[in-house]
């Protein structure tokens, strides 16, 4: 592993699906992507539904191979599903048999760490993302919000290197998501760590990222590739009304809307 | 917090008086503002005295009736294409609450009834305990491995298909009238029961589960214990429940057709000696061994899915 080659790179990576048989459609899903990602960039992927943008978090994962090109994390080449990596999706698709607690812990218990261990790491996760009174409850108890705030702190127990996010926060109502986001970027940005997020949604990109590149409609291209210039630690209910913040969020719209159909 | 009988200002306003945060209202000031009750009236309410006396009146309706012997009487008004769904029954076959009882208290001293009990309790017992852990295996096995369900899928299928009842005169040549008959007619019936369910819930299985795990490292043997096994448990404990009914069932069915002893062969004995009495005898005594077989599941059903917020289905009676 060589720390000074970007966390994630993408070259020349195409992925088709289908195909199989000569009479089948293959669908070009996405198409020659270039991208190179420093560690430590909060990197927001927007486009058109369809555009391929889960395809490339689950080649990032390691859950599906490129069909061409190459797929590497500091230099190496993806192979298959790794530990250091934190995947989160738009359900918070936890275990209902499992409390709280149990469920931040899931992660802990397949890589074996030890029970005070792993009970001291949930409690601090869960106090942190202001849970701690419902730690033994189970989700089938909870709200959605809290549920994803579960997740949130499933993904990041095993304190991965690359967090990669599918939407997290598109199943919440408006005024959760702002919670949700807040206490997201504020673990954010004491944690600093490498985040691939996808979104439908361009003012959660512009709030959150460092950095937003857009899509084309299948196959995906990336359209454009822009730099957030907003100072951090952000405080997002405030940052929506910023001028610089505006300015930015219409100018990517501009772009994605030639792009929706 | 302003209150509301004021008028409402302009969105615009300049935010001269902004409401800090409400103090948090006590648990005893909430309790305050609910109506009082007793802690009487609420179990009154859980009771639901209507539907007790509802269920009281129906025992007793359905008591009267057979007691009062309307029932055997019959009502020859009612014909529905020639057909009588209420014939008179000759007085020679009629039955009563009384004889039945009269039945038990004769017999449940006896040492033979109880072997009889016993004969057909272990029957059932050991047809659905292999039934069940031969299902749950083929289940799963079917249910995870694409390749095996795609070899045997069909020939599960075809045998299934076939009425197992019908096999009853072989498996008695092959295995005798004892009671290893039997248990091979049950299992016959009951692993289906268990294995359908299975292999349809593993199949069921929430992918993203499964994939969240995935990408935290998961093995197939931790994917299997820490979410398949939990995520199918609730429908292999239905067909659990459906199987051990059906169990006994099997066993009656069995002994009735051929056996030395067991509920079934005193059964059909009391009937052939047109003791009908005798027959409703049996058929409560299994009905009581059926609900002991529901009770043990439902205690494992209640361990296993504590996690599940909707206990209903585990209930069996409530009064």
């Amino acid at each position: 592993m060589d720390k000074q080659a970007p966390a994630v790179e993408l070259k020349d990576v195409s992925l088709i699906f289908g195909g199989d048989h000569p009479a089948d459609d293959a669908v070009l899903a996405v198409h020659k992507i270039n991208l190179a990602i420093p560690t430590g960039q909060f990197v927001a992927v927007v486009g058109p539904s369809g555009c391929g943008k889960t395809t490339i978090l689950n080649m990032l994962a390691g859950l599906i191979p490129a069909t061409t090109g190459s797929v590497r994390r500091y230099g190496s080449e993806i192979t298959g599903p790794g530990d250091d990596i934190g995947y989160m999706l738009a359900r918070a698709a936890l275990s209902p048999w499992r409390t709280a607690r149990k469920n931040v812990e899931l992660g802990m218990e397949i890589q074996g760490v030890p029970k005070n261990e792993r009970n001291a790491k949930s409690k601090e996760l869960l106090q942190r993302l202001r849970l701690e009174d419902f730690a033994d409850s189970f989700p089938s108890q909870l709200s959605q919000g809290m549920n994803q705030r579960v997740a949130i702190a499933r993904t990041l127990a095993l304190n991965p290197d690359l967090w990669l996010m599918d939407e997290p926060f598109g199943a919440l109502d408006a005024q959760t998501r702002l919670t949700v986001q807040t206490e997201f970027i504020e673990l954010w940005e004491s944690e600093g760590k490498t985040v691939i997020f996808v979104t439908h949604d361009l003012e959660e990109a512009v709030l959150l990222a460092d950095r937003v590149i857009v899509m084309t409609a299948r196959p995906g291209r990336i359209k454009s590739d822009t730099i957030i210039d907003l100072p951090r630690p952000r405080v997002l209910d405030e940052l929506r009304f910023d001028e610089k913040f505006k300015k930015a969020e219409h100018r990517l719209w501009s772009e994605l809307r030639d792009e929706i159909v | 917090m302003k209150s509301s009988d004021e008028s409402p200002r302009e969105a615009d306003m300049s935010g001269d008086e902004i409401a800090g945060v409400a103090a948090p209202i006590s648990q005893e000031e909430i309790r305050a503002m609910l109506p009082s009750q007793s802690i009487w009236q609420y179990r009154l309410r859980k009771i639901d005295i209507p539907v007790q006396l509802g269920r009281i009146a129906l025992i007793l309706a359905i008591w009267w009736v057979w007691w009062s012997e309307t029932i055997w009487n019959g009502w020859d008004a009612i014909s529905i294409f020639g057909i009588q769904p209420l014939p008179n029954v000759n007085v020679v076959f009629r039955a009563s609450p009384g004889g039945a009882l009269d039945y038990i208290s004769r017999y449940l001293p006896e040492r033979l009834f109880w072997t009889d009990c016993w004969v057909t309790v272990k029957e059932a017992m050991v047809g659905f305990l292999i039934a069940s852990v031969l299902g749950i295996i083929a289940g799963l096995a079917l249910g995870s491995f694409n390749r095996l369900s795609k070899i045997f899928g069909p020939f599960v299928i075809a045998i299934n298909a076939m009425p197992k009842i019908a096999f009853l005169p072989l498996i008695l040549v092959v295995y005798g009238v004892g009671e290893m008959s039997k248990v091979v007619l049950i299992v016959s019936i009951s692993f289906f029961i268990v294995q359908v369910p299975t292999q349809a819930a593993v199949s069921l299985v929430d992918p993203d589960l499964l994939m969240v795990s995935r990408t935290m490292g998961a093995s197939n043997i931790q994917l299997f214990r820490k979410v398949t096994l939990p995520a199918i448990s609730p429908a292999i404990i239905g067909g659990l429940r459906l199987a051990a009914i059906i169990s006994i069932q099997g066993a009656i069915f069995g002994e009735i057709f051929a056996s030395k002893r067991g509920l079934g062969q005193r059964l059909i004995m009391s009937a052939n000696m047109l003791d009908y009495d005798g027959l409703f005898a049996m058929v409560f005594v299994l009905a009581l061994i059926a609900l002991l077989f529901n009770g043990v599941i439902g205690r494992f059903e209640r361990y296993f899915l504590r996690w599940q917020a909707n206990q209903q289905s585990s209930q069996v009676i409530s009064f």
